[in-house]
């Protein structure tokens, strides 16, 4: 019932936004959302202390690596919700939007949100590649949002590539619904039944159809050489959609992936999947550090850094061993708070200066002090300083890297991300610091802004200093389903 | 499993206490300073929050010091870089100050990623991350790896220590910080840096391999010489400052390298006396270096200006802080009976040995050291020279210096204390050496018998094992003083009454003499340029502007070195990594048709390698 | 009469490549999905199962009736240009299409064997389906291509579906049907937006965003 109330949350709040008045609509918003964030953590629990499993009908199915994904997708929309409120009201204020614009805003966020959310829950892979399809087509309109020449390419570019990109991952599916149907007599595409019998299956065939996954379901993940939507679209977003495109979007595209690695690693060794997940992972770093060091639009930048983190976290389930995987998985929390947080202040400065540039953004710790101090924030955690969360993530990682004796890889993902170090710094730097130029006044933000910043910047902290033990458990359990030892 | 509380493991050992001597013997008086130098400079909200990231600065030192394990400390470490970085772009206004920062930043980020790489090889092995457990289990690391470690954590503190050609930070960002953090940053940061090289190479690694010590040693002078020939070319006196840190760096790594060796041949009482002396280095640099960055700070808020080209006269308008840097300047240049004095004798005394006792080639290769070590302490010398002389003596070359007033009593009092600390340090000499040498035999372990000898003695010996080589500062001390006491009474004695009259110094003529006509730095520093100008590669411009051939009106001269290490090595790196990016900038074109090609050529690649049969 | 139904899809995305102009190529689509349609039929004849029917039915109705006839009415309201570019002519295409043709059959052989049965050739046939969607995305001009090509792609996958497993599960397929249906309609609603705001649909001229 659980599971169902969760899928069920967003779709009425769609409803909801579409007949309510603006004031109780933000509201009600509100109120779904955090119901819905709560039901994710209890799910957490209920998930991590019973059985592991939480089944609704034939059609939902909940697992400990399910719960996780849920909880991240619902921490994001709160905080970006939370943010969206007092950035809409601003434009509004100024003209550039009008009130029916935001209504449509609204039902377009709770379509999007509703359907990330029912992605993890979906047992069959039949219906998760239909739901990851929506999840395209429901944020093609957040992007294009703003009827601008750039946010029209950005929306196509981005709706073209990623069908294309789901499109190879449903002929994966197919290859694999063949192999299941061939080797077990079973026709299903359940991926509970298919774990259960998956050592059985055609290792070559599965390669293959891991293959096409890998590219398709890639594409959406932000994987080089197929992330090349990925700037365009999130940097012509809305600033709370890029932070939801860049923050769950990535990481819900990486679970269809998960869900299939852990299939082709039952049935052909886990080589296979490891080495391929090291490629693309180091080349995504190393394609986003090189290309970071020639941005010049601020949105821009922060999206290459999606596609490192990405890369990142594809590295880390490559290296395989449980606390591998673990760290993968923490570094997509720590990434999606972080990224959640530069987004967000990113946009402030972008609105502030009436610009993308970077070279035009400067000294915005004296225009706007509180943004720069959360943009400050944002870019320490994002390139992996302490005391923030991706500091621990990337040491468990590396140390992981090191205890397989990957001592290769390993060396090159820290020299990547010097490289990537080097650029964010030498960019980002400059645009907080400095002096601001003459046309741009000192301003203050709403207080429920500022409300979002601390509360996102004091959950880096803590993530980066210690874990909670029901996270802990959760994330254990959910690297032990991957890592092929649960189950 | 990962995170700080599970990961806190404190160890105040001898080496621990001992730099956290130095920290604190560096930080209290900082923050003495800090309180007239931050109100001088800044509003009140700033000047709270300068003194807030000071404090997590010096805590986070300490932390770094105390932690024995390697997340701790590995924590302790980013976060100690992180809020020097904020410290160091605190005066964000000046473009300069970001460059410096993100320069800094950097740097010191990738040598943190050799720490990285070293402490998650040594986890690797060993299984845990306490120090304890990498010390039991360190005698197992084949020797390739503990080369390996030993390179890494070289490359790794080396960064933040300063040693050439990783150096090249320091420059930049000790000007930038404020004063009091720049004495911190300069005294106490990059020693935090030569502690993790004893405690992991010396205190973990065990017995070295002979080249450890001699790449260390090698290292250690060339640091030397470069430092203190590019100090010699600088007029700003915080950038003088910061090249002599790299010098300092270089002669403590001088002590510590022979250490290694001496300890590599088995001489384990000598090992022990040369890491003393490198240490007795490390306190008193920490101490003169920070009295002399708080001096440079006392000079700006008085005079607005680092450019000691523009000061002058300083010595009669600000008397105390002129006697500060004098005391600092005189210890620098290791002239008895202070401080600077002691340490170079006993580094000179740890040559002498080596030279007697090594074969041959050591012979020839600790000879060249010792040079290396006298050309060096010659040439600060000359540096400070020129440093105190054209910014104290003389006459104020310009309306700043003349208007100068002593600094506020916070500043003064911080100064001073270093100052007599300075003096302290050379005077008790012999107690101090001892309590070093005890440090020393913490983490070296020889047999206990052999301490007696360096342990024993009176308080104000030194006596240098293995040799009857013997030092008493506070005989020194007396033997000048009575020296000058008796000439001073002697020309009073004998000098009849005389009257004296005063008058203009004879002038060549001229009607007035003024501070154009003075000695520049520049001038002073001429010699030295031409030279090193194999190693600094001067360029100068000359431009005259002239009313008709005979006569010129305007002359401008421009004179420069060369930063070899940034030209040569970094700025090519950094270029070619940009032009790198522009070009592989040209794969994102913006066609929807070459990305979908892109995505195509991948599976296709993909299914033909993998796919076949 | 499956062998003759899977020449005439061949044919029939031959004949895609080839196309010079809008319209054909919408009406080229439509003729693909009604073999494709009588494919699935006959199926279902074989099978004697209600669910194929009902899939067969919803891809008669989505793919040969509702899609082509909302392109084609877009196409009307944009005004057009009916000439298709092409990147690479007609000649050049086919001769590709060769090329893609006998690389779905090495692909296909390396699973299934070189036995020429009517499961083999389903096989290339939608691999080729495929291939042929993905080229004409990749060399023609215009975001009504890129549409087509889309959907030419879906329609491969869904003959490859049945072809080797017999259709995916019936709730799958419904729900694919209905995503198709959306996405058509999406991306023509951008397609809309596109020639609204640049005054035309050729992509290859939206290059604004680079780097």
């Amino acid at each position: 019932m659980l599971l169902f109330w969760v899928v069920i949350i967003p779709v009425l709040a769609v409803a909801l936004s579409a007949v309510l008045p603006a004031r109780s609509r933000g509201a009600a918003n509100l109120a779904a959302h955090g119901a819905v964030f709560v039901l994710a953590a209890v799910l957490a629990c209920r998930i991590t202390s019973g059985t592991g499993v939480v089944v609704f009908g034939g059609v939902l199915r909940a697992d400990a690596l399910s719960a996780f994904f849920v909880l991240l997708i619902s921490l994001v929309n709160l905080a970006a919700l939370a943010y969206s409120r007092p950035y809409l009201r601003e434009d509004i204020r100024a003209g550039a939007l009008s009130p029916g614009q935001a209504r449509g805003y609204d039902v377009l966020f709770n379509v999007f949100a509703a359907t990330m959310l029912v992605v993890p829950l979906l047992d069959n892979l039949g219906h998760m590649w239909v739901a990851v399809e929506l999840t395209t087509l429901a944020s093609a309109f957040l992007v294009g949002f703003y009827n601008t020449k750039a946010s029209v390419e950005a929306a196509w570019k981005y709706v073209i590539i990623c069908s294309v990109g789901i499109t190879l991952a449903l002929l994966g599916t197919v290859l694999v619904y063949y192999a299941v149907a061939a080797q077990t007599a079973v026709k299903t595409l359940d991926w509970s039944v298919i774990m259960s019998r998956a050592s059985g299956l055609n290792p070559r065939l599965m390669g293959v159809a891991f293959l096409f996954i890998l590219v398709g379901y890639g594409t959406k993940a932000g994987l080089a050489p197929m992330h090349t939507w990925l700037p365009d679209a999130h940097s012509q977003a809305l600033t709370p959609v890029s932070a939801l495109l860049s923050g769950v979007l990535l990481k819900t595209s990486l679970y269809a992936i998960i869900r299939f690695a852990m299939i082709t690693n039952k049935a052909m060794g886990a080589d296979f999947t490891s080495r391929l997940f090291i490629f693309f992972g180091l080349f995504s770093v190393a394609v986003a550090g090189i290309f970071l060091l020639a941005q010049k639009d601020f949105k821009r930048l922060l999206a290459y850094s999606s596609i490192e983190h990405v890369g990142i976290i594809v590295f880390a389930l490559g290296v395989g061993t449980p606390l591998a995987v673990f760290g993968s998985m923490f570094h997509a929390l720590n990434h999606a708070v972080t990224k959640s947080l530069v987004f967000f202040a990113a946009g402030n400065a972008v609105k502030k200066y009436k610009t993308h540039h970077l070279h035009m953004i400067h000294g915005l710790v004296q225009a706007l002090p509180f943004t720069a101090a959360a943009a400050l924030v944002g870019l320490l955690s994002l390139v992996g300083m302490p005391p923030f969360g991706i500091f621990m993530s990337k040491l468990m990682i590396l140390s992981a890297c090191f205890q397989k004796g990957l001592y290769a890889p390993a060396a090159l993902l820290l020299f990547f991300l010097a490289v990537v170090f080097g650029a964010l710094m030498f960019h980002l730097s400059a645009s907080i610091f400095g002096n601001k130029p003459k046309g741009i006044e000192f301003g203050k933000e709403a207080l429920s802004m500022k409300l979002v910043f601390v509360s996102l910047i004091l959950l880096l902290v803590f993530l980066g200093v210690m874990m909670p033990t029901p996270l802990q458990a959760l994330l254990v359990s959910a690297s032990r389903l991957i890592a092929g030892e649960g189950l | 499993m990962f995170f700080l509380s599970q990961n806190s493991r404190w160890c105040f050992d001898l080496l621990a206490l001992f730099f956290l001597g130095v920290i604190a013997l560096v930080s209290l008086p900082s923050f003495l300073f800090s309180a007239g130098y931050l109100r001088a400079q800044f509003s009140r909200g700033r000047s709270l929050l300068a003194t807030g990231l000071t404090v997590f600065f010096v805590l986070s030192m300490a932390a770094v010091v105390a932690s024995a394990n390697l997340i701790f400390f590995l924590f302790a470490w980013e976060f100690m870089s992180l809020v020097s970085y904020f410290l160091v772009v605190f005066e964000h206004e000046h473009e300069a100050s970001v460059k410096a920062g993100m320069i800094y930043l950097v740097m010191t980020h990738v040598g943190t990623a050799f720490l990285l790489a070293a402490f998650l090889l040594m986890h690797a092995q060993a299984g845990t991350w306490d120090f304890e457990g990498i010390r039991a289990a360190a005698p197992a690391f084949t020797p390739a790896l503990k080369n390996i470690l030993f390179g890494l954590f070289l490359v790794g503190f080396g960064m933040k220590a300063g040693i050439v050609p990783l150096h090249i930070w320091l420059p930049y960002a000790h000007p930038q910080a404020p004063a009091p953090v720049s004495s911190i940053m300069s005294g106490a940061m990059i020693k935090v840096a030569i502690y993790g090289l004893l405690r992991f190479i010396a205190g973990m690694l065990g017995v070295p391999p002979v080249w450890w010590g001699n790449v260390i040693l090698v290292a250690a002078g060339i640091s030397c010489l470069v430092g203190v020939i590019y100090a010699l070319m600088e007029h700003d006196i915080k950038k003088l400052l910061a090249y002599h840190s790299v010098e300092n760096i270089g002669i403590i790594l001088l002590g510590i390298g022979a250490g290694m060796v001496f300890w590599s041949w088995g001489w384990g009482v000598l090992a022990a006396a040369a890491f003393a002396a490198g240490l007795y280095h490390t306190v008193n640099h920490a101490v003169f270096k920070g009295l002399l960055f708080l001096c440079s700070g006392s000079i700006q808020v008085a005079t607005g200006t680092r450019d000691i080209e523009k000061l002058g006269g300083l010595i009669k308008r600000m008397p105390q802080t002129a006697a500060s840097f004098l005391v600092g300047a005189m210890a620098i240049s290791a002239l008895p009976p202070l401080s600077g004095f002691v340490s170079e004798w006993l580094i000179f005394q740890v040559f002498f040995v080596g030279l007697r006792d090594a074969s041959s080639g050591g012979k020839l290769f600790f000879a060249g050291m010792m040079a290396c070590l006298a050309l060096t302490s010659a040439l600060a010398a000359a540096c400070f020279v020129k440093a105190f002389g054209v910014a104290f003596l003389a006459m104020p070359r310009g309306r700043a210096a003349a208007e100068a007033r002593e600094a506020s009593l916070s500043m003064r009092s911080a100064m001073i204390f270093l100052a007599a600390l300075t003096v302290a340090l050379g005077l008790g000499a012999g107690l101090v050496w001892k309590m070093f040498c005890a440090v020393a035999a913490s983490f070296l372990e020889p047999p206990a018998s052999a301490w007696s000898g360096l342990l024993s003695g009176s308080w104000d010996l030194i006596r240098f094992p293995g040799t009857d080589a013997c030092l008493r500062t506070p005989m020194i001390m007396l033997a000048l003083g009575a020296g000058i006491a008796a000439v001073y009474l002697f020309v009073r004695l004998t000098a009849r009454k005389r009257v004296m009259t005063a008058g203009r110094t004879w002038d060549c003529g001229y009607y007035r003499l003024d501070h154009r006509t003075e000695y520049t730095a520049t001038a002073f520093s001429k010699p030295f340029r031409i030279a090193f100008s194999f190693f600094l590669l001067p360029y100068r411009k000359t431009e005259k502007i002239r009313d008709s051939f005979y006569h010129v009106k305007e002359f401008t001269y421009e004179t420069a070195t060369t930063p070899i290490f940034k030209r040569y090595l970094y700025d090519p790196m950094v270029r070619g990594l940009f032009k790198l990016a522009q070009y592989v900038k040209g794969f994102q074109m913006g066609s929807i048709h070459w990305y979908l090609a892109y995505i195509f050529v991948t599976i296709l690649i993909l299914v033909v390698i993998f796919g076949r049969p | 009469m499956t062998l003759f139904l899977l020449t005439g899809i061949m044919i029939l995305t031959y004949a895609m490549l080839v196309c010079q102009r809008v319209p054909a190529l919408i009406q080229n689509f439509r003729l693909q999905s009604l073999f494709l349609f009588l494919v699935t039929l006959d199926f279902a004849f074989r099978q004697k199962e209600a669910g194929i029917f009902v899939v067969a039915g919803l891809l008669l109705l989505v793919k040969v009736v509702l899609i082509p006839s909302f392109l084609n009415h877009l196409v009307k309201k944009i005004r057009v240009d009916e000439r298709l570019g092409l990147f690479l002519n007609p000649l050049l295409s086919l001769i590709a299409a060769l090329f893609l043709t006998w690389g779905a059959s090495v692909f296909c052989s390396w699973f299934l064997g070189t036995s020429p049965t009517a499961v083999f050739a389903a096989f290339v046939v939608s691999i080729t389906v495929v291939l042929v969607g993905f080229f004409i995305m990749v060399f023609r001009m215009k975001a009504l291509t890129q549409i087509v090509g889309l959907l030419v792609m879906e329609n491969g996958i869904f003959l490859l579906a049945s072809a080797i497993t017999g259709g995916m599960p019936f709730f799958v397929e419904i729900a694919i049907a209905f995503d198709v249906f959306v996405c058509a309609i999406i991306t023509g609603i951008f397609m809309y937006r596109i020639n609204k705001v640049f005054t035309h649909i050729e992509v290859h001229r939206l290059t604004d965003l680079k780097g």
